[in-house]
C-alpha cells in the first residue's frame, strides 16, 4: 500500500518572488474595485498583476488601485502591456520598478513582459520580445515572458534569460481556452525535458485566454506551472465566485497531472466485481 | 513650454520637478516620471530640473491583466 500524505501544493520560486498560489490574476476590468478586491481573496492568489499608464493616478472619488490591494499580501507584478516596441516595454517595465520600490513591494524585481506585434490579436511580437526580454535581463530584472504558443520561440526566451516562460493559450482576453494544447505539450517538453535540453524545474505558466475553470485545468494537467489570468474571472457574471472555481480548477489540475491518468481505452472496464451478480448470463 | 503626458504645458518660474508635481497635484501621488524618455528615479526627483522643451511622462499603476 502506498504511504499516504495528505496532498498538497508546493510554492515554486521565480528570482527572489516565492508564488504560494498556482494562480496569477490580473486586475483589469472589473466592474469596481471592491469587486476586486473580494475576486484577488477568492483566487487564493500570491501575486497580481497591474499594468503602468499616464494620468489616471486616481478616480473620480480620489481612490488608487492600490487602496484595495493590501501590498503586504500580494506580489505585485508589473506588466508591460499595450508596447509595440521592445523600447518602450524596457521604458515601461522600469517605471514600474520605479512606483514599486517606492512603497518596498517585492514585485520591483520582476516584470511581465509583453511586446504585441498587432492591435486586433494582441498577438506578441517575437523579434521585439526577445529584444526587450534580452534588455531586462541584463539591468538585473526577474522577465516573466508572454509569448505565443511556438514550442521554439519559447526556448530562445528562456534562452534569452527569461526566469518564466508564458505561452498564451489562445489571443488575450478571448475566453478560447488552451487553442492547442498540442502545442503547449511541446513547450513544455523542450523547457522541461532534459533529453530535450530542459530543465523540470523551469517554471512555465500559461497566460492568457482562460475562459472557463476547465481551461485553467487543462493547462495544468498539460503539466504547466501555473496560470495568469484576467478576463475570465473579471468579466464574469460573479466574478467573486468564478475566481473561486478558477483556484479550484488550478488544484484539480495540479493534483491530477501528478496523480497519473489511466490510459484511454476504446472498450468499457466493469468497476464492479463481475462475479457473483443474480443477473443471468 | 514643456509637455506632460503629450499635452502642451507652460513651464512654471520654479523648474524644479518638485515644483511641477506640486503645480499638478501630484506632490503626494505615487508615480513613476520620465523626462525625455529616460527614467527620473524617485529619489533623485527632489535635484531634477526641468528645461524648455522637455517631454514629461508621469504615470502610475492600474488594474492591468
Amino acid at each position: 500500500m502506498q504511504t499516504i500524505t495528505e496532498p498538497n501544493i508546493p510554492s515554486i520560486q521565480l528570482g527572489d518572488i516565492t508564488l504560494t498560489s498556482r494562480l496569477v490574476v490580473g486586475t483589469g476590468k472589473y466592474p469596481d474595485y471592491e469587486t476586486m478586491e473580494h475576486a484577488l481573496e477568492q483566487s487564493g492568489c500570491s501575486a497580481v498583476t497591474v499594468a503602468v499608464r499616464r494620468e489616471r493616478l486616481v478616480d473620480d472619488q480620489g481612490r488608487s488601485i492600490l487602496d484595495f490591494i493590501d501590498t503586504n499580501k500580494y506580489t505585485i507584478l508589473p506588466n508591460t502591456a499595450g508596447c509595440f516596441s521592445a523600447d518602450d516595454a524596457v521604458r515601461v517595465a522600469r517605471l514600474g520598478r520605479d512606483i514599486l520600490e517606492q512603497i518596498g513591494n517585492a514585485g520591483s524585481s520582476w516584470v511581465k513582459l509583453e511586446v504585441l506585434g498587432d492591435k486586433t490579436t494582441l498577438l506578441p511580437d517575437p523579434v521585439g520580445t526577445l529584444q526587450a526580454c534580452k534588455e531586462l535581463v541584463s539591468d538585473g530584472f526577474t522577465v516573466m515572458c508572454y509569448s505565443s504558443d511556438d514550442p521554439i520561440m519559447a526556448a530562445r526566451i528562456r534562452d534569452a534569460g527569461a526566469t518564466c516562460v508564458m505561452p498564451a493559450g489562445s489571443p488575450i482576453g478571448s475566453g478560447r481556452g488552451i487553442a492547442n494544447p498540442e502545442a503547449i505539450k511541446l513547450c513544455l517538453e523542450l523547457l522541461k525535458c532534459p533529453a530535450h535540453g530542459g530543465d523540470p524545474n523551469y517554471p512555465v505558466i500559461v497566460d492568457a485566454g482562460v475562459g472557463t475553470p476547465s481551461d485553467v485545468t487543462i493547462a495544468m494537467e498539460l503539466g504547466a506551472d501555473g496560470v495568469l489570468l484576467n478576463t475570465g474571472i473579471a468579466h464574469a457574471k460573479q466574478p467573486v465566485q468564478m475566481a473561486k472555481a478558477m483556484k479550484l480548477a488550478c488544484d484539480a489540475g495540479y493534483f491530477g497531472y501528478r496523480s497519473g491518468r489511466i490510459p484511454r481505452k476504446l472498450h468499457a472496464t466493469a468497476s464492479s466485481p463481475t462475479d457473483g451478480t443474480i443477473a443471468g448470463e | 513650454m514643456i509637455t506632460v503626458n503629450g499635452k502642451p504645458c507652460e513651464q512654471l518660474s520654479d523648474n524644479s520637478l518638485q515644483a511641477l508635481l506640486i503645480h499638478l497635484g501630484l506632490e503626494d501621488q505615487l508615480c513613476a516620471i520620465e523626462i525625455n524618455k529616460t527614467l527620473i528615479p524617485y529619489k533623485e526627483r527632489e535635484h531634477t530640473s526641468i528645461q524648455d522643451g522637455d517631454d514629461i511622462e508621469i504615470v502610475s499603476l492600474v488594474g492591468g491583466g
